[in-house]
């Protein structure tokens, strides 16, 4: 079966309906999401009210549970002051618009989805702040993968869209304890796991403007980045019609994310 | 040599006698760390602060960071990162929330707060939990990707901690994997990474079990690492 | 000797000048640059390079002239937006040797009549003078993000404020220390420097930063904007300034072992 995942919708209609036709296009049986649904792009309202009415199962990404929960998102998840002003512009302005309907079903987004041996979470297991980009140590991706106890991870937060690999992982443990007389030691092993970035719809970081997705086979275990052109001007008039920061609109036509990412991938607010 | 220790739980005559046995040691012990659970819901937690506080002559500064026990008293007081003791209360009960609320004092808990989260040394991480919280248990049931995380998270090459209260070596010896990343507009091959020796101790539990203590020298320059137990007398009237 | 250096605007005076004082040994060197009192970019990064050099200000310029007794060298840096005719008055009164900086494909008419001597310089796009907006920022006692400001830097010399074609800048940052930027349209990409000047380590800076940035169409007010959003608050400038005691205090403990 083919699905189709993705991400990161930021508010962004016009992006959202034409990675819709290019699923349609793909013949993708089911598609699922991993949250960012408002935040940052013109639309959260009608890009909600999309995935409702095409049934599509969907994680809750940090965005939306910030605008559920009060702005939550530490400090630290900024990679800069400039950034941290710009998201609660954002936020605030979102925070406004949404309609409480929308609220309500951003509440009830659930952190993980689970189907047999994938698993979907918008920022790693641990939490929906968390990034796991491509670069991340080895071992480290290995243990978010083990963690959400599937073959296949797929996520979404950082834009970027990338497949990791990681297999024949080995590691030689030796235990001691003092009451066993003997140290015991134990081999793992860990097949074939795979992180699958589906990217971003709305708020593209590779730069390029188009919107990205994954298709994926659940047979043959084929993934297909897609990287899907849109009408990104019509956004970015929106944005700035809207009333949302011009600069917004300026880094969506290169590509160039609204906010940039946090530099420390494995940084988990203990907020 | 360093001492290590945790999770005194103000159990007080637990503590006075891995004092002793440290002064027993032939080799001199230049460092004492504590880490973490100080306190607990018993009575005694106020007068094992002070003797932490105020050490004897001869005796060592203790380096103290907090414990799952400090990080409760922080929710009960609400000066910490939880709004709520909600895990004290799902793990001990109203009933052990209102006696730490009893044992602890606003101004110990004021002090407590003063604490570090934990302690990094040449390539040592002296927590009580682990790198991601107080709460986090690392025992050698623990899967081993967990162990490594928690190490690498830090980049540090030995994780001393005392959440489980169980006394253990847990040596990751190889470990290798391959991987590789493909992007929009890259393929990277497949690499194979492998890591160093690392390990994680637990370095036991002072005063949970009475009459018996358990606690971990370490020598920094060699590596090695003696657990201790010390068995001493059981006071009548206190405690368990 | 009095050396007045003239050219247009990206020409490389400002790099001319730094070699010439580069090649001078055992002797006093003077500069003045007119009318660039209130954001004197270009003075400080040479005064940080080069501690010795005589800096003269608007209203000095009797000691200036006084100052060629002893043999110092004092180079005057004309700024592009300044006319020759304007600067006449005063060149005619030092009796100075005039250098244009000229760029090989501008039109250097003007210039090569006026110099004594011309030296061939960076490639610049021409551009009339009237159409090109000028916006100068003072930012003397704010420390800004470096994060913040890559992004802001890398978003105005790549338009989002409008067409820049020239920026320079001195910025004070949280780790103490003075940045100099210097952008040049189709020439450097995000270029920052530490100025050689003591690090700041406590309250706000009392020493001059600022920008300068030329272009067209210029959004000041989105810059502006923009760049205080840049701008550490005063809790945030003592526990950095605090964190540097500490490593500073940390390493001296270890120089002593």
């Amino acid at each position: 079966m083919k699905i189709a995942v993705m991400s990161c919708i930021h508010g962004n209609y016009e992006a959202l309906n034409e990675v819709l036709i290019d699923i349609d296009r793909h013949s993708a049986e089911k598609i699922y999401c991993v949250g960012d649904l408002v935040g940052y792009g013109p639309y959260p309202n009608e890009v909600v009210k999309l995935i409702r009415s095409l049934d599509i199962p969907t994680a809750q990404g940090c965005w939306d549970e910030d605008i559920v929960e009060g702005l939550n998102a530490c400090e630290c998840s900024y990679p800069s002051l400039l950034a941290e002003k710009r998201g609660k512009l954002a936020h605030e302005w979102t925070n406004k618009e949404v309609h409480p309907e929308v609220r309500q079903y951003l509440a009830q987004l659930p952190h993980t989805l689970k189907e047999n041996n994938l698993c979907f979470v918008h920022g790693s297991p641990n939490s929906n702040h968390e990034y796991l980009l491509p670069e991340m140590d080895a071992f480290a991706a290995l243990e978010r993968v083990l963690a959400s106890n599937a073959d296949v991870l797929f996520c979404g937060h950082t834009h970027i869209p990338y497949v990791r690999t990681l297999d024949s992982a080995q590691l030689q443990v030796k235990v001691h304890q003092p009451q066993n007389k003997e140290e015991r030691s134990i081999s793992f092993n860990a097949p074939l796991k795979r992180i699958i970035n589906v990217g971003s719809v709305g708020e593209p970081r590779h730069g390029r403007p188009n919107a990205t997705y994954v298709v994926y086979d659940t047979e043959t275990e084929e993934v297909i980045l897609r990287e899907v052109e849109y009408d990104y001007k019509k956004t970015c008039q929106a944005i700035i019609d809207r009333g949302l920061p011009p600069i917004f609109a300026w880094r969506l036509a290169r590509g160039l994310e609204f906010a940039e990412k946090a530099d420390d991938p494995t940084h988990v607010c203990e907020r | 040599m360093w001492a290590i220790l945790s999770g005194i739980e103000g159990n007080l005559a637990a503590y006075e006698a891995v004092l002793a046995d440290i002064k027993r040691q032939r080799v001199t012990v230049e460092e004492l760390y504590i880490l973490g659970d100080l306190v607990a819901a018993k009575p005694e937690s106020e007068k094992v602060i002070k003797r932490i506080q105020n050490p004897l002559s001869g005796e060592l500064q203790p380096q103290v960071c907090v414990g799952w026990w400090e990080e409760q008293c922080f929710a009960l007081h609400g000066l910490g990162s939880l709004a709520e003791p909600t895990e004290l209360i799902a793990r001990y009960g109203k009933q052990t929330a209102k006696l730490l609320w009893d044992s602890v004092s606003r101004e110990t808990v004021q002090w407590l707060r003063g604490l570090h989260f934990g302690f990094f040394e040449l390539d040592c991480l002296l927590i009580h939990g682990s790198s991601v919280s107080v709460s986090d248990e690392l025992t050698p049931q623990t899967p081993p990707w967990q162990m490594l995380d928690r190490l690498q998270r830090v980049q540090a090459n030995s994780l001393f901690c005392g959440r489980s209260g169980q006394v253990f070596e847990c040596q990751l010896q190889s470990a290798s994997i391959a991987t590789s990343v493909v992007t929009l507009d890259n393929k990277q091959p497949v690499q194979t990474v492998t890591t160093l020796q690392k390990r994680v101790v637990g370095v036991g539990n002072v005063g949970r079990e009475a009459g018996k203590a358990t606690y971990t020298l370490y020598n920094p320059k060699s590596a090695r690492l003696d657990f201790k137990t010390v068995f001493y007398g059981c006071q009548k009237g206190f405690g368990s | 000797m009095i050396i007045a250096v003239a050219g247009s605007l990206g020409a490389g005076k400002s790099q001319w000048i730094r070699q010439q004082i580069a090649q001078i040994d055992n002797q006093p060197i003077g500069y003045f640059s007119p009318q660039t009192d209130s954001v004197p970019i270009d003075t400080i990064f040479l005064q940080s390079e080069y501690p010795q050099l005589q800096i003269y200000q608007t209203g000095q310029e009797v000691e200036l002239i006084k100052s060629q007794i002893d043999g110092t060298t004092t180079y005057i840096e004309i700024p592009w937006y300044l006319n020759l005719s304007e600067i006449e008055p005063l060149l005619a009164t030092l009796n100075c040797h005039r250098v244009g900086i000229c760029s090989e494909d501008g039109n250097n008419s003007e210039l090569r009549k006026w110099a004594d001597e011309i030296v061939l310089g960076a490639a610049t796009i021409s551009y009339l003078k009237m159409s090109l907006d000028i916006y100068r920022g003072i930012l003397t006692g704010e420390i800004l993000d470096y994060d913040s400001l890559a992004t802001f830097w890398l978003e105005l010399i790549q338009g989002a404020y409008g067409e820049v074609i020239r920026a320079k800048a001195i910025f004070d940052l949280a780790d103490g220390q003075s940045y100099h930027g210097n952008f040049i349209s189709g020439k450097t990409k995000l270029n920052f420097k530490a100025l050689n000047l003591p690090p700041w380590l406590k309250d706000r800076p009392d020493r001059f930063s600022g920008f300068e940035i030329v272009g067209k169409n210029l959004d000041k007010q989105e810059i502006a904007r923009t760049v205080r959003d840049c701008c550490i608050s005063s809790e945030a400038i003592a526990y950095y300034q605090q964190q540097m005691k500490n490593s500073l205090e940390n390493r001296t403990e270890v120089e002593v072992l």
